[in-house]
């Protein structure tokens, strides 16, 4: 009898599944997705083009958001999965009034083999993913339902760009466990912060600190949670004084433009929270490394030109993650597994 | 010409088939007729009625209740929910040829009727379930139930206790909320029937 190991378990379980939520999956799923990340990173180009040579992806973007979707088309044509963009839903079957469960009703007779969604609704990519399987359940069953990968539901979820964080966090720390995190700046409005420090609560970092102006907080169901687990975190005010502890600096942007906030406010916000070249390299770590969702702000938003130099700078290596974790799940959800 | 039916003038007929929704928190009552009304369900409400408590062998006026009268329907899952969220120590008595078959009750009340020997029939507790359907409305203006409709789902992340709140996630946009933001599909809000006093133990 030939045993199955949990790792081909796992692996199973991800074939013709969607990614929705980063909260749909385990630590040990996680960890799969981004020791495939990893194998295909290594794979070269050549090799890797035959992949999912004859695979269809269909991308649909209600929101735009360039770097999201060249992500995707890139990780599709780089393993030799052609894509197609349908074209602006907002001036086709969305201006009349369809609904987008009913776009995708109609998008699973055109035989695609994933669908990647961005969409501006808050849970919209979760109920397009209930129909995705073929219309009406009395005609046969033509197969699995078609996985869908969310690209961005609104406010609310963004799994890809988490993963790709924790993917970063592996890559240059070689571990997620053990290490201390500093989340800084904007912590109330952004959902990558947000859903990256859920991640974390699967793990057993060192220490957590969340540094933000009291009027941008971690919103209160995270710090709930955090309270609830075993994981040591605090609240701080100005990330100097704990920087020589920390191994993660998770800067972000502060979104005042979504704040009720008086200009004084907003320039003293900006100017306090705003990570600087010179104290980076007296009180960090070498090994300490800053990564930021990006786009950065151009005016006086950290971190500034003057820190990508710096060795500690990680955030362009960041973004180019993406490309291969967007590959693995392009794989997994296949069943294509290395 | 239109005939009366005289017997509709009587009080309370005895229910023969269906559901007795008994000892809701006073002010409760209105909230679930609202609840029940809306899926067209036949409801008799009884409100501020007399409840009375037998100390020493005599009966002592014990307070107001309200009741439902249910006739011949059903209450789904999500009702009970409901009822277990505004007025835990309600008793939900099944009723088949007019006779009590099932009691859902607090966990208290089941241990007094199944010690007692009034009542033999099966006994269910009442308690806030883990998850709640169409019943509420996601307060995320911005959630893909509110935009584009469809079924919805939520999480209960917090049960109710005498110090902390109800606390409710939306399965589809993440957001969590507790409090008076909390909403029914009757577009009631969960501070319409104020903070329950009666906590269970
Ligand atoms: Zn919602």
């Amino acid at each position: 009898m030939v045993k199955i190991t949990s790792k081909e378990k796992i692996i199973t379980s991800f074939k013709g599944r969607h990614v929705i939520s980063i909260r749909d999956f385990k630590k040990e799923e996680l960890d799969l997705i981004l020791d495939q990340a990893e194998i295909l990173e290594k794979i070269p180009r050549a090799e890797k083009c035959k992949i999912l040579d004859g695979y269809h992806l269909g991308i649909i973007f209600y929101e735009p958001s360039t770097r999201t979707k060249i992500s995707f088309t890139r990780a599709a044509d780089t393993l030799g999965m052609k894509w197609e963009g349908i074209a602006d839903p907002k001036t086709s079957s969305a201006s009349k009034g369809e609904t987008l469960r009913d776009t995708v009703r109609n998008l699973v007779g055109y035989e695609f083999d994933a669908l990647v969604i961005r969409h501006n609704d808050d849970g919209s990519v979760r109920r397009a993913s209930e129909y995705s399987h073929y219309p009406n359940k009395h005609l046969e069953f033509p197969g699995e339902p078609i996985p869908i990968l969310n690209g961005g539901d609104g406010s609310n979820q963004h799994p890809t760009q988490t993963m790709l964080d924790l993917y970063t966090i592996k890559e240059s720390q070689g571990t997620m466990d053990s290490l201390t995190y500093l989340f800084h700046n904007d912590l109330k409005n952004g959902r990558t912060i947000h859903s990256l420090a859920e991640a974390l609560l699967l793990y057993q970092p060192k220490k957590v600190y969340f540094c933000s102006s009291s009027r941008l907080k971690m919103p209160r169901h995270i710090i709930s949670k955090y309270k609830k687990s075993d994981i040591e975190f605090e609240e701080v005010s100005r990330y100097e004084d704990v920087l020589p502890e920390v191994d993660i600096l998770y800067d972000t942007r502060p979104q005042l433009e979504r704040e009720n906030f008086t200009d004084d406010l907003k320039e003293r916000i900006k100017s306090m929270y705003r990570i600087r070249a010179h104290t980076i390299k007296e009180k960090a770590k070498e090994s300490m490394k800053i990564m930021h969702p990006l786009p950065r702000n151009q005016n006086l938003m950290s971190p500034e030109e003057e820190c990508d130099d710096l060795p500690q700078a990680y955030y362009f290596k960041q973004a180019h993650n993406g490309l291969f974790v967007r590959q693995a799940l392009l794989c997994l959800v296949k069943g294509v597994s290395f | 010409m239109v005939k009366t039916d005289i017997r509709n003038y009587l009080r309370i007929r005895p229910i023969e088939e269906g559901i007795v929704i008994d000892h809701l928190r006073p002010g409760t009552g209105l909230f679930i007729l609202n609840l029940l009304n809306y899926e067209g369900l036949r409801v008799t409400p009884g409100l501020n009625y007399d409840t009375s408590k037998e100390i020493d062998g005599e009966l002592l006026y014990d307070g107001k209740k309200d009741i439902m009268f249910i006739e011949g329907g059903e209450l789904t899952s999500d009702h009970i929910g409901a009822i277990s969220i505004v007025s835990p120590l309600a008793v939900i008595n099944h009723i088949k040829e007019s006779k009590v078959i099932n009691k859902i009750a607090s966990k208290d009340r089941i241990a007094e009727y199944a010690t007692g020997e009034e009542y033999s029939g099966k006994l269910g507790v009442l308690e806030v379930p883990n998850s709640l359907g169409n019943i509420l409305l996601c307060a995320n203006p911005k959630c893909t139930t509110n935009k584009e409709g469809g079924d919805r789902c939520f999480e209960v992340i917090q049960k109710p206790t005498e110090s902390l709140d109800l606390v409710v996630g939306c399965g589809y946009c993440e957001k969590e909320f507790y409090g008076d933001v909390i909403r029914f599909y009757t577009g009631q809000r969960l501070s319409d029937v104020g903070k329950t006093r009666y906590y269970l133990k």
